[in-house]
């Protein structure tokens, strides 16, 4: 069975602008599929291009093996759920999701089951005959999600579409989204620039930066094996620290923060004796004490988030390290603004990164 | 939204006061000192006169005097005798037509503009809003040497060999109608531009990509809703129409006299200020239904504040076809919207005193003449003297009236925008009429200082809602700031509010200037013996046509260019100083 989707040395730019460099992706049937970077990174012009609104400049785009560079949208086996929804305001709900079905003059009894059907998988039964303007954000949402997917598209295409909630109904429509998603199992590629987003819905993350995928992975490999720095702190929070090589064998190195703390960490292709390197750690892995072990520093502040607490500890050579206790140990007592500490992490637990083009250090 | 809406949605509250938290009449005194002198200019000079004309219409014309004996026959007469009825269905005919053949030219038009072209937009709309702003008189004289018996069109056939002798197109329905839509094709365009430019690209897509091809996405998205703009197009075209005067006048025959011509005829010759009265109150009803009719979706505002719409997205891929015989179509169009005044400028050189083309020589003897003509230069001093004080006048009474409307809430406020919308939607030869009778009951005189009081009028609300959209713009977090930091109300006006004003007072004054400078109609029922520039030049049309006219259309129609330019230039800069600078 070919791919669902497959794009290849595609690029893309406005003028003089290069908004994609070269994507190759390869997403098959039934994957959720999430584009994950910053604004501009060319996530949101990956997915009009698929969709047809816009116009690659290079390389080739398939559906299901059928390359479809010249082909229009109207053509093209692929809907979108819009940014800002694009219900058609002069419109009844009905009348919104029965448009796909209208335009390809399906007969009426049919369009009626279906626009039925659909509104049902979104739990909007009953709200046929309201006009967009009258629905709440969420509910344009999913009259939106019932309008694409009536078509019984080859994928659906999905553009930051729970930007315009809040928090909660954010969380809420993630989980109705995952379950339409395996209600339907048709292949969804999802525009997000939040990562935890990112992270609970997909199957595979494309973390994108500068119109590049720089990986592509599950949300596991994504976020415990970062490739470059980029990805180490766009997905999730990382503490970064510059570091020395302080000594190297043939399978490991030692790396220098400062005099108080060095450490020995295995890896296939050490680099050169007094290279630069970055530690990356995350939060959750660096363990804090009152003892002499470690980074020296204070508590400059004490953040409580009620599941867990991150403490914000300022080095002695001003750096600030964060370091997060989820099982709430720690609360109070010794650990409170101003106290010295000490930080350390066990060295399996850190990455080593190339300072200069980011790549990781294996 | 109609301007209506637009105006009566704008949250009403008086943004910079605590609500609620001092209510003494002393203070509502205050919010409302800065709108009374608007107020009371509207109340006496546009609220006073339409109730002379109601009482008139309803009163007995006998012996060239008016009785107050209170009765319907005025109106009897108006809809019963076959002279009037005859005048007014051909005025409706005219309209319909000049409506039809308005929104059908101008629909692809405006389209082309709002979706085939990007880049070279804002350039493409200026040249729509210049015909906008150049002399009416003069645009539809520029017709009379198109069509006359040896005009362009006569002496092309005849070059081309398809006629020989020359065919009557001067002085028939015909000419007014083309000449109608000729005038009024540039509110059509930017209605309907202006409609497809806020619809955006979104929707179009989202239709696309749900499979709707060009077509079914013109039918079922992008036409249903330009809708709002074919009905402001309607608006803005049928009724101006209705009130039409120098047109027919110049353009149509015996068998083309419009409404217009047979209510100056009552007013200005037989004095039957009864009958008058009620032949505008049919016409302003007609006027009404089709505002009641159309008018519910209408932006107003931001048409007649010139406005250019903000250039859209980026780009899209969707619906890129057909750009050349777009392209040919609006190529078409600037040809119609200018080679008349072309034309004009054109024979303005012609060394033909009787306007042959094409010319035999180029000369510039009528300049010359014109200007050594000392009553053409005496009208032109008068005509600026008018404009001038005209402006002074309106943007004084408007400037404090809209900030006073967009930040407090006072007894009268809705009644002041509605009356204020009122010469919008009213043919304009009925402000003429109101303020004639005005005068002529109080007893005054007709002299420039009436001309002025009538321009004030009529050209008041364009200065008032130019001044009040930039308010509304305004982003009161800057008076907020200046507050905060100290400074009272007096001196946040002076230091902050004022300042960013003023760009948008200059382009409400030289909105009005311009407006004043090329009045006709008003001008002409109110001027007893003083000549203006646009009298002098109906005088010059109506007796012997003499090609020194054409120096002096010309000399109007650059002047005009110019005062464009400034407008835009203006209205640009305050758009840009009414917000505070983005972030990001």
């Amino acid at each position: 069975m070919p791919a669902d989707l497959e794009l290849r040395d595609v690029s893309k730019r406005f003028g003089d602008v290069v908004a994609l460099e070269s994507i190759s992706l390869e997403i098959q049937r039934g994957e959720f599929v999430t584009l994950l970077g910053p604004s501009g990174c060319g996530k949101t012009t990956t997915l009009r291009i698929v969709a047809g609104l816009e116009h690659e400049s290079s390389g080739s785009v398939s559906i299901r093996g059928e390359q479809v560079n010249c082909i229009p949208p109207y053509r093209r086996n692929v809907n979108t759920v819009f940014q800002n929804y694009a219900l058609f305001p002069h419109m009844s709900v009905f009348d919104n999701v029965a448009f796909g079905l209208r335009v390809k003059r399906v007969p009426r009894a049919g369009i009626g089951r279906a626009v039925g059907q659909a509104l049902e998988q979104v739990h909007l039964s009953g709200f046929e005959r309201r006009r967009p303007h009258e629905l709440s954000g969420g509910q344009q949402q999913r009259v939106a999600l019932a309008r694409a997917l009536i078509n019984q598209p080859a994928i659906l295409l999905l553009d930051e579409p729970l930007g315009a909630l809040d928090l909660k109904l954010r969380k809420e429509m993630q989980l109705e989204l995952k379950r339409v998603h395996r209600e339907v199992g048709i292949t969804f590629v999802y525009v997000t620039h939040d990562q935890e987003e990112a992270l609970t819905l997909s199957d595979r993350i494309a973390v994108m930066n500068a119109g590049k995928i720089i990986q592509l992975g599950t949300p596991l490999e994504v976020y415990e094996h970062p490739r470059t720095s980029f990805v180490a702190n766009f997905v999730g929070v990382s503490n970064m620290i510059e570091a020395v090589v302080c000594g190297r064998s043939l399978d490991a190195l030692v790396v220098a923060i400062d005099a108080s703390l060095q450490f020995k960490k295995t890896t296939n292709n050490p680099p050169a004796l007094n290279q630069r390197v970055l530690v990356v750690v995350r939060p959750e892995k660096v363990r804090i004490g009152r003892g002499e072990d470690g980074l020296r520093g204070q508590i400059e502040d004490v953040v409580y988030l009620g599941n867990r607490v991150t403490f914000v500890v300022r080095l002695r050579n001003g750096m600030i390290i964060h370091a997060e206790d989820q099982a709430g140990r720690l609360v109070g007592g010794a650990f409170e603004i101003g106290r010295p500490v000490a930080v350390n992490w066990d060295p399996a637990d850190c990455l080593l990164f190339d300072p200069t083009h980011g790549q990781l250090v294996e | 939204m109609s301007l209506v809406n637009t105006l009566r949605s704008r949250p009403p509250e008086a943004q910079l006061e605590a609500a609620g938290s001092k209510t003494s009449h002393r203070h509502t005194f205050l919010t409302m000192l800065p709108a009374l002198p608007v107020m009371a200019w509207v109340l006496l000079f546009l609220l006073v006169p339409m109730a002379i004309m109601a009482v008139f219409s309803l009163w007995r014309y006998h012996n060239f005097d008016l009785q107050p004996v209170w009765n319907l026959d005025n109106y009897r007469a108006v809809l019963e005798q076959a002279t009037y009825t005859r005048i007014m269905l051909r005025t409706l005919k005219i309209a319909v037509m000049v409506t039809l053949g308005c929104v059908v030219l101008a629909y692809p038009f405006a389209y082309f503009l709002a979706r085939r072209v990007s880049r070279w937009r804002g350039a493409l709309i200026i040249l729509v809003l210049i015909p906008f702003w150049t002399s009416f008189l003069i645009r539809t004289y520029a017709w009379m040497s198109i069509l006359a018996r040896n005009g362009v069109i006569n002496s092309t056939l005849r070059w081309l060999g398809l006629i020989n002798q020359p065919i009557q197109l001067l002085y028939t329905v015909g000419a007014v109608v083309v000449a109608g839509i000729y005038l009024f094709l540039p509110f059509a365009v930017l209605s309907i531009y202006t409609s497809l430019e806020k619809l955006g690209y979104s929707l179009e897509e989202a239709a696309m990509d749900l499979g709707a091809g060009p077509w079914a996405t013109f039918r079922r998205v992008t036409f249903p809703l330009s809708l709002a703009g074919i009905q402001a197009a309607v608006i803005f075209v049928f009724v101006p129409t209705l009130g039409l005067f120098i047109t027919p006048a110049l353009l149509g025959g015996a068998n083309s006299t419009m409404i217009g011509n047979l209510q100056v005829t009552i007013f200005k010759n037989s004095l039957d200020f009864a009958l008058g009265s009620a032949l505008s109150f049919a016409v302003l009803a007609v006027a009404l239904a089709t505002v009641a009719l159309f008018g519910r979706s209408v932006d107003l505002e931001r048409v007649y504040a010139g406005g250019i719409g903000q250039i859209g997205r980026k780009s899209s891929a969707v619906g890129g076809g057909g750009f050349g015989l777009f392209a040919l179509y609006a190529a078409a169009i600037y040809l119609f919207l200018f080679l008349p005044v072309i034309f004009l400028i054109l024979f303005s050189f012609n060394s033909s005193s009787g306007g042959a083309f094409p010319p035999p020589g180029y000369t510039l003897a009528w300049y010359h003449e014109a200007l050594n003509d000392p009553w053409l230069m005496g009208s032109v001093w008068n005509s600026l003297m008018i404009a001038v004080l005209a402006a002074i006048v309106s943007v004084a009474l408007s400037a404090p009236g809209a900030y006073a409307i967009v930040r407090y809430r006072f007894p009268g406020r809705t009644l002041l925008r509605q009356a204020l919308i009122i010469p919008l939607i009213i043919p304009t030869i009925m402000l003429g009429f109101g303020l004639m009778l005005l005068f002529d009951r109080l007893g005054v005189d007709l002299s420039i200082i009436t001309i002025v009081a009538g321009h004030v009028t009529y050209v008041l609300p364009y200065a008032f809602f130019v001044i009040a959209a930039q308010q509304y713009g305004f982003d009161k977090s800057l008076e907020e700031a200046a507050m905060d930091l100290g400074a009272n109300r007096l001196k946040t006006f002076w230091y902050v509010t004022l300042p960013l004003m003023v760009p948008g007072l200059i382009a409400a004054g030289l909105f009005s200037f311009t407006l004043s400078l090329d009045e006709f109609i008003i001008t002409f029922l109110l001027s007893g013996t003083t000549q203006t520039l646009p009298l002098y030049v109906w005088g010059m049309l109506r007796t012997i046509v003499s090609p020194t006219v054409n120096a002096v259309a010309t000399v109007i129609v650059a002047a005009s260019f110019v005062f464009v330019g400034a407008f835009l230039l203006f209205q640009t800069l305050a758009g840009r100083r009414a917000s505070s600078p983005r972030r990001g």
